[in-house]
């Protein structure tokens, strides 16, 4: 397997992870309108959608760099992130982009990316340990 | 290797259910948005079935800002062609709405009992006879407005007629087969009242009236809402509905207009203006403009109940609330020191007529571009805006 190939199942999982929350974040606020980057369910609008967001990114980058390693966690960190960051920045042109849209995806790479961070070294302990002689 | 595709097929199904529990249980949705039609016993609480789907057009729709202000109202008189009915916030957050006739005959007597966020026991009474205890509809707070309106509505369906089937219509309790509502027609005045000797009366009227945009004598309807103060005039807003132009004045702090132009920015009007909204509006300007006035932006106000995880998150950045359109797209930052910085962005954005796609195309107004750089330094250096662009 190239080392190409080797970061596709993280970039899936970032972009699916992403996608998916963000849906399930829409759904669960029962709000009937058509979805914006303005309605409750968008996560960077509630402290609740931003936890929840970090949370799954977390969880889901820990199992995908358990799962598939990737050398180093930075390697399956960052694959992951730039997939979820694709599905946000898609997410956010399709919603309709803000008057702060460039602030809103930077911070939205920040609460994904501090979340994946977290669930990649939860996920890959071994990879922090000094190796022994 | 079937091991290891085995491992990691465990690894992920188990990520997966983790993402589904957790994400379910954030929150309080999974709402029933159904409820059973049961007999109409004395004391238990019916649940009424709904035939149509809660409107869109209703107060949640219009924002946390105007939930929280309609929330701090203490009584709203709703005066119809043919009733008057008045709803007062009670201890506990109830609501208790009384329905007169014009010469102040009691004509039915309607209560909404906040047991908790999404639960209210709503009651009607005629003649001092309980004619209805039901269950609230989830997802639809009620309003002061709101309670006139479910209380003149039980009225003119007779509802204290037992052979009626009740059930929700939209975001009201009706008998089956009723006629519509045309409230836009039948409400003739309302008057939102709140602490500090604060009133607004709305009232609608057609006929000749100036263009608002041009002056011209044209034909059309007007609601117009004025703001008072221990009686006396504070400030107005008229919205023209032929028009879609709303247009307000409150002296000394701000006046101005949207027309169908400077709200396409911001996606058009998402509901559909009434007398309710006008002056819940009224007060917003005075409100918060004389905030902006003499705090420089900055309120320790905020809505009192939200969910425990935002709490949370708040103890990361002190909570502040202010006004206007917020920080669009992250509006978590409404409820933390950023705010005015999104406040100040909305204002230069709305001055220098930009839109989103100044960001990247910076030479189409410099203008703007000062706008999008002093906002990007407000929120991360929380300098206040420099820009000579600003406002």
């Amino acid at each position: 397997m190239s080392r190409a190939t080797q970061s596709v199942p993280h970039v899936l999982a970032g972009a699916v992870a992403f996608a998916t929350a963000q849906a399930v974040l829409f759904l669960v606020t029962g709000d009937t309108r058509r979805p914006t980057v303005d309605s409750p369910g968008w996560f960077l609008n509630s402290g609740q959608g931003i936890l929840v967001m970090a949370f799954v990114a977390a969880a889901v980058c820990g199992a995908t760099v358990r799962a598939w390693p990737a050398g180093t966690i930075w390697k399956g960190w960052l694959a992951f992130v730039a997939g979820a960051g694709v599905a946000l920045v898609t997410s956010v042109f399709a919603l309709g982009p803000g008057t702060l849209f460039p602030i809103v995806i930077a911070a939205g790479l920040v609460v994904v990316g501090v979340g994946a961070l977290a669930g990649a070294a939860a996920g890959r302990p071994e990879l922090f340990r000094r190796p022994t002689r | 290797m079937s091991y290891l595709v085995g491992v990691r097929l465990r690894i992920t199904v188990a990520a997966l259910s983790l993402i589904i529990l957790c994400a379910a249980g954030t929150s309080s949705m999974w709402r029933v948005t159904a409820q059973n039609q049961g007999v109409r016993a004395p004391n238990g609480v019916e649940r009424l079935t709904a035939n149509a789907p809660a409107p869109r057009a209703n107060a949640p729709d219009r924002g946390a800002t105007f939930r929280w202000l309609e929330e701090r109202a203490i009584r709203v008189t709703t005066t119809f062609t043919d009733a008057i009915a008045t709803t007062e916030r009670i201890a506990g957050g109830d609501l208790r709405t009384r329905l007169t006739d014009a010469a102040g005959r009691e004509l039915g007597e309607f209560d909404v009992d906040r047991v908790a966020v999404g639960s209210d026991v709503l009651t009607f009474k005629k003649d001092g006879q309980q004619v209805l205890r039901a269950g609230g509809r989830a997802g639809s707070p009620p309003s002061l407005d709101w309670s006139n309106r479910q209380a003149y509505a039980m009225w003119k369906d007779k509802a204290d007629d037992p052979s009626k089937p009740l059930e929700w219509q939209a975001d009201l309790i009706r008998a089956r087969g009723s006629a519509v509502l045309d409230f836009h027609r039948d409400t003739l005045s309302m008057k939102t009242e709140w602490a500090e000797g604060f009133a607004a009366v709305a009232g609608r009227s057609a006929g000749q009236r100036p263009h608002p945009a041009s002056g011209a004598p044209s034909h059309g309807t007007t609601f117009e809402s004025r703001l008072l103060r221990d009686n006396i005039e504070v400030g107005r807003s008229r919205w023209y509905p032929e028009e879609q132009i709303y247009v307000w004045s409150v002296p000394g702090l701000t006046k101005g207009y949207l027309d169908a132009e400077r709200m396409k920015d911001l996606g058009g009007w998402t509901f559909t203006p009434d007398l309710a909204w006008t002056n819940v509006q009224t007060y917003a300007f005075h409100y918060f403009h004389t905030l902006i006035a003499t705090q420089g932006f900055v309120a320790d106000a905020k809505p009192a109940t939200r969910p425990w995880l935002d709490r949370i998150a708040d103890a990361f950045a002190p909570t502040v609330y202010a006004n206007e359109a917020g920080c669009d797209g992250f509006h978590w930052l409404d409820y933390t020191i950023f705010r005015p910085c999104c406040d100040a962005h909305d204002r230069c954005y709305e001055k220098y007529g930009c839109s989103w796609r100044s960001w990247w195309e910076p030479w189409s107004s410099w203008r703007c571009t000062g706008c999008n750089i002093g906002v990007t330094i407000c929120i991360t250096s929380l300098y206040p805006p420099f820009s000579p662009a600003y406002p």
